[in-house]
C-alpha cells in the first residue's frame, strides 16, 4: 500500500504528505466535508516511478467513484516539496498545481509530470544551492476531489478589519474560489453575530466575473446579467458557514479563516488557517 | 407604396396630417396616441375584418396584462385603414407623454438614464410575470393552451351553418366573435413564446464568447411542428406525381387553374388527385393570410397548393440539409457542445439555462403549432361563417353579392332588416375606392414622446419578433441591410411578392423579396434559395421558417421590395444580414424539369 487516504492518521504529518494534505486530513477527520482524495507520501515519490504506481492509482480513484457516486473524477494534482524538518520549500519544479484533471489516465500523466519536474535540471540545480540532497527529491503528490463550486466564500471567524471577536465576515461570489482570493470580483458580504447566528448586515455586491473551470484548467469568465446582483446565499447557507467558521475556531483554539464552497447544494470545507493578523 | 413626404415629427407634438387623409377622431382622446400602418394591410380594410381583428386583438390584450406590459393594444380603422395604437395603461397618456417629450429634450441625458431605469423596472416585472410560465411552458401549451384552442375549433367544425336558421345564424356570428376574441386571448401564448426564445438567445451569447443569435437558435431547431408537417406532405404528394407519368405531365403542361379539372379526367391520376384532396381538406383550411378574410381558403381555391406542387415537381430532390434528421443531428451537435462547456459553471446558471433551452425549444414549435390551429384554422371558420351569412343575404335579395357582407359591421348584420344595407355598402365600397388611392401616412396622432428602444425584456423580444423596427434604409440602389435571420449565403435571381397570388413567379432556385411572409407561404421555402423580407426580427416567422429549411434569411430591411426588382440576380448574406445585387439583369430560363 503506497498510497495514503485524505483523513488517515498517517497522513497528519506534513513531513510525510505536505502541509495541506497534513492539514486537510485532521479537517476531514474531524467529520467535515472535505473533498475527498489521496496522497503520494515523499517516501513513495522519492522511490518509484509513476509508471509503477498506476494500477494502485486506477484503483484508488475507482474507489473514489464508487464511494462518492461519481460518474467522472475530477482532480486537482499539487506536488509539495517536503523537506526532513517537515517545512515546505516553495521553489521551481517542487510545487506544482493541475487544476481540472479528469480521470485515472490524466491523473497519472500529472502525477508523472509533478515527478519529472522535481528530477528536471532547473530544479537540481536549485536544491544544489540550497544543499539539499539532489539523491532524491523530497516531494508529496496531493491527488484531491475538485468540487464544482457554485458559491465559493472565505469566511472569518473575527472580523479582521474592525478586529472584533463578536462578528463572522463572509465573503461569497459564483463559481470557483479564484475570484474572491485574487480579488477579481467584489464578493457579496454577510455579517453574522456570534452570539445568535443573526444576520446583521448583508451587502449584495454587483458580482462581474466568476472563476470556471474549463478543460485543462479553469478561466475568469463574466457572470450573465441575470445573476450579478442576485444573492449568491441563501440565510440558512449563510448560518450554516457561520456555524463550521465557529466549530473551526473552537477546535484550533484560535480566529480562523475558512476557505469554503457551496456545490449541488453541499457545504465543503476547502481550507482553514489560523487568522495571524489579529493581536 | 413609398412615403416619399415622410419626414421625422417633432417628439410628444401632433403629427401633420397629409390634405387627402384628414381625420376626424371619434374619441379626441385617441388622437393623443400614436397610431400605426400594419405592414400587412397595405390596402383599405373592410368594416367586417376590422370588427373580426378588432375583437380578435382586444382578446389579445390579456396577454399583453400576463405578461406585465405596461400597455394595451387597439386597432382603430381610421378613413378605412387600419391603424395600431398602443395605450398606455398607468398613466393618462396625454399627461405621461408631455413630460416624457418634455424631459427628453430638455435634459436627453437625465432622460436616457431615467429611461433605463424604467426599462430595468419593467424586465423585472415583465420577467416576474413571465418566468412562472416560462418553467412549465411544455405543459402550459400542451395541458392548458391546446386543448382549449382545439376545442373551439371542434366547435366551428360541429357547426352546420347551412342548417341554421337566420335567428341562429345571427346569435352564431355573436358567439363567433366571442370564441375569436377567446382565441385572441389564446394566442397571447405569443408572449411567453418570443420571451422564451429571446431569453434564451440572449442568456447564450452572454456565456458563449463571440457566439451570435443565429448560433443560439440553432439549439432550437429540426423539431416538427405542423409548418413543417404540412409542407413536407405537400413535398411527398409532389414525389407521388413524379413517379406517376400521366399526373407529372398534367402538372408540369397546364396552367395551375386547369390542374384539377385535368387530373378528374385522367383515370391514372384518381389516386393522386385523392391524396391532394386529402391534403387540402387538413392543411387547406387557411387562407393566404391571418386575416385576409376577405380571399378564398385554399380548399375554396387550391391555386396556391398547385403552384407549390409544380415547382415541387420540377425538382429533383429536396436539399439534404432540410432533412429532419439531418436537422436534429445539428441541433443536438451543438446542444451537447453547450452543455459540455457549462459543466464547470455554478449551478443557478446551469439551470436557467436547461430551462431557457427547454421552454426555447417548444417555444420553437408553438411559433409554427398555434399559427396552423388559430391563425389559419380559427380565421378560415370565421370566414364560412361571414360567406354563409353573405349567401342567405344575397338571396333574399338583401345584398347584391355574397361579397358585399364584409362592407357591413356586425351590429348591422345582426339587428338585421331595417338597416338600408345596401346603400351602406354602396357608400362604404366608395369610400374603400376612393382611399385605395391614398398613402395612408405611417403614423398619425401624436408623435412617440419617446423611442421605446428598451422598454424591458418582454418588449425586446417584441422586437425581436413581427414588431421589429423597420429600417429606414441607406438609400443605396445595389444593396440592403437588415438583421441576420438564418445563416448562410445564397445567390439567386429575386422574385419581389407582395401576395401569394404572384407566388407563381417563383422559380427553384430563387431569391423570394416580399414584406414579411405569412404562414400559408412556407410551401415556397422549399423551393427558393434565401428570403428577404422588409419587416420583422430574428423571431419573426420568415426567419424561424427559414432556419427550418436552412436557407440564408436577411429580415427586416425596411426597403429591400422597393429597392430590388424581379430578375436582378442578388446575393444574399444571412450571416452578416446584407444583400446585394451582384447582375442586374438576367433573362429568367424556364424551369427545367430534372
Amino acid at each position: 500500500m503506497n498510497l495514503l487516504w485524505l483523513g488517515d492518521p498517517k497522513s497528519f504529518d506534513a513531513g510525510l504528505v505536505g502541509g495541506k494534505a497534513a492539514n486537510l486530513s485532521r479537517l476531514a477527520r474531524m467529520y467535515h466535508r472535505v473533498p475527498d482524495g489521496f496522497s503520494l507520501p515523499v517516501t513513495v515519490m522519492g522511490e518509484a516511478h509513476p509508471h509503477d504506481l498506476q494500477d494502485e492509482i486506477t484503483a484508488a480513484i475507482s474507489d473514489l467513484m464508487a464511494c462518492h457516486r461519481l460518474d467522472n473524477f475530477i482532480a486537482a494534482v499539487r506536488s509539495s516539496a517536503v523537506d526532513e524538518d517537515g517545512a515546505t520549500a516553495s521553489f521551481a519544479g517542487q510545487h506544482e498545481t493541475y487544476l481540472n484533471i479528469a480521470g485515472a489516465e490524466a491523473i497519472i500523466q500529472a502525477v508523472t509530470r509533478c515527478w519529472e519536474s522535481a528530477r528536471s535540471e532547473r530544479a537540481l540545480e536549485y536544491r544544489r544551492q540550497q544543499g539539499l540532497s539532489v539523491k532524491r527529491p523530497q516531494i508529496a503528490v496531493f491527488v484531491q476531489q475538485l468540487v464544482v463550486s457554485d458559491v465559493s466564500a472565505v469566511a472569518f471567524s473575527a472580523n479582521p478589519v474592525t478586529r472584533s471577536r463578536d462578528e463572522i465576515i463572509i465573503n461569497a461570489s459564483w463559481g470557483l474560489g479564484e475570484s474572491i482570493v485574487g480579488g477579481t470580483v467584489t464578493p457579496d458580504t454577510f455579517i453574522v453575530r456570534k452570539s445568535d447566528l443573526e444576520i446583521i448586515q448583508r451587502m449584495i455586491a454587483d458580482k462581474q466575473h466568476m472563476t470556471v473551470s474549463a478543460p485543462h484548467g479553469t478561466h475568469e469568465v463574466e457572470v450573465p446579467r441575470f445573476l450579478r446582483t442576485e444573492t449568491c446565499l441563501t440565510d440558512e447557507q449563510v448560518v450554516e458557514m457561520a456555524k463550521l467558521a465557529l466549530t473551526l475556531e473552537i477546535t484550533m483554539e484560535h480566529p480562523v479563516d475558512v476557505e469554503c464552497a457551496y456545490a449541488g447544494g453541499k457545504l465543503y470545507l476547502l481550507q482553514c488557517r489560523p487568522i495571524t493578523t489579529l493581536k | 407604396m413609398s412615403n416619399s413626404t415622410a419626414q421625422a415629427p417633432t417628439p410628444g407634438q401632433p403629427i401633420p396630417m397629409p390634405p387627402d387623409f384628414q381625420v376626424m377622431w371619434d374619441d379626441p382622446r385617441d388622437s393623443k396616441l400614436t397610431w400605426m400602418t400594419i405592414p400587412q394591410y397595405k390596402t383599405p380594410i373592410s368594416p367586417l375584418i376590422h370588427a373580426v381583428v378588432g375583437a380578435f386583438m382586444v382578446g389579445g390584450n390579456a396577454g399583453m396584462e400576463q405578461s406585465g406590459l405596461p400597455f394595451e393594444v387597439r386597432i382603430e380603422r381610421i378613413n378605412t385603414y387600419a391603424y395600431m395604437g398602443m395605450v398606455p395603461k398607468e398613466a393618462p397618456p396625454e399627461l405621461a407623454m408631455k413630460a416624457m417629450g418634455l424631459l427628453s429634450r430638455a435634459a436627453p441625458g437625465v432622460f436616457k438614464m431615467m429611461m433605463s431605469k424604467v426599462g430595468a423596472g419593467m424586465s423585472k416585472q415583465q420577467e416576474a410575470a413571465l418566468n412562472p410560465l416560462i418553467e412549465r411552458f411544455e405543459s402550459y401549451w400542451l395541458d392548458e393552451l391546446l386543448p382549449e384552442i382545439k376545442q373551439h375549433i371542434a366547435y366551428f367544425e360541429s357547426c352546420d351553418l347551412r342548417g341554421m336558421s337566420l335567428k341562429q345564424l345571427r346569435a352564431h356570428l355573436a358567439e363567433t366573435l366571442k370564441r375569436v376574441e377567446r382565441m385572441g386571448a389564446l394566442h397571447g401564448v405569443l408572449m411567453p413564446m418570443l420571451f422564451a426564445m429571446s431569453q434564451f438567445e440572449e442568456l447564450y451569447c452572454e456565456l458563449f464568447d463571440g457566439a451570435t443569435t443565429l448560433d443560439a437558435l440553432r439549439l432550437t431547431q429540426g423539431f416538427d411542428n405542423k409548418t413543417m408537417e404540412g409542407d413536407r406532405a405537400l413535398w411527398r404528394l409532389s414525389r407521388a406525381a413524379r413517379s406517376t407519368p400521366e399526373v407529372r405531365e398534367i402538372l408540369s403542361r397546364h396552367a395551375a387553374g386547369e390542374i384539377i379539372p385535368a387530373l378528374e379526367k385522367s383515370v391514372a391520376s384518381r389516386q393522386f388527385l385523392a391524396d391532394l384532396h386529402k391534403w387540402l381538406a387538413y392543411y387547406g383550411q387557411r387562407l393566404n393570410s391571418a386575416f385576409a378574410l376577405g380571399e378564398p381558403s385554399w380548399i375554396e381555391d387550391p391555386t396556391p397548393a398547385i403552384l407549390n406542387l409544380q415547382a415541387y415537381v420540377a425538382m429533383r430532390d429536396l436539399r439534404p440539409e432540410m432533412e429532419p434528421a439531418a436537422l436534429a443531428a445539428e441541433r443536438e451537435k451543438s446542444v451537447a457542445e453547450a452543455r459540455a462547456k457549462l459543466v464547470g459553471y455554478p449551478q443557478p446558471i446551469v439551470a436557467r439555462y436547461e430551462t431557457l433551452l427547454k421552454a426555447a425549444q417548444i417555444a420553437a414549435v408553438v411559433h409554427e403549432d398555434h399559427n396552423f390551429w388559430i391563425d389559419q384554422r380559427l380565421f378560415y371558420h370565421v370566414r364560412r361563417v361571414i360567406l354563409e351569412f353573405g349567401g342567405r343575404l344575397a338571396q333574399a335579395g338583401a345584398l347584391d353579392a355574397v361579397h358585399d357582407v364584409f362592407y357591413l359591421r356586425p351590429d348591422e348584420l345582426q339587428n338585421g332588416q331595417d338597416v338600408p344595407v345596401k346603400r351602406l355598402v354602396q357608400d362604404r365600397k366608395t369610400e374603400m375606392e376612393r382611399f385605395s388611392h391614398v398613402a395612408p401616412p405611417p403614423m398619425l396622432g401624436t408623435a412617440p414622446a419617446f423611442e421605446m428602444t428598451d422598454g424591458g425584456s418582454m418588449v425586446r423580444a417584441l422586437f425581436k419578433g413581427e414588431l421589429s423596427p423597420a429600417n429606414t434604409g441607406s438609400g443605396e440602389t445595389n444593396k440592403v441591410k437588415g438583421l441576420p435571420g438564418s445563416a448562410g449565403v445564397a445567390r439567386g435571381t429575386a422574385r419581389v411578392i407582395h401576395s401569394l397570388a404572384e407566388a407563381g413567379k417563383l422559380q427553384p432556385g430563387d431569391v423570394l423579396v416580399t414584406v414579411s411572409t405569412e404562414p400559408p407561404w412556407t410551401p415556397l421555402f422549399a423551393t427558393a434559395s434565401a428570403i428577404v423580407t422588409d419587416s420583422g426580427g430574428v423571431l419573426s416567422h420568415s426567419a424561424v421558417v427559414a432556419r427550418e429549411y436552412r436557407i440564408p434569411a436577411v429580415v427586416g430591411t425596411g426597403n429591400a421590395t422597393t429597392t430590388f426588382q424581379d430578375g436582378q440576380v442578388l446575393e444574399v448574406d444571412g450571416n452578416a444580414g446584407i444583400v446585394r445585387v451582384v447582375v442586374e439583369e438576367q433573362v429568367h430560363e424556364p424551369a427545367l424539369v430534372g
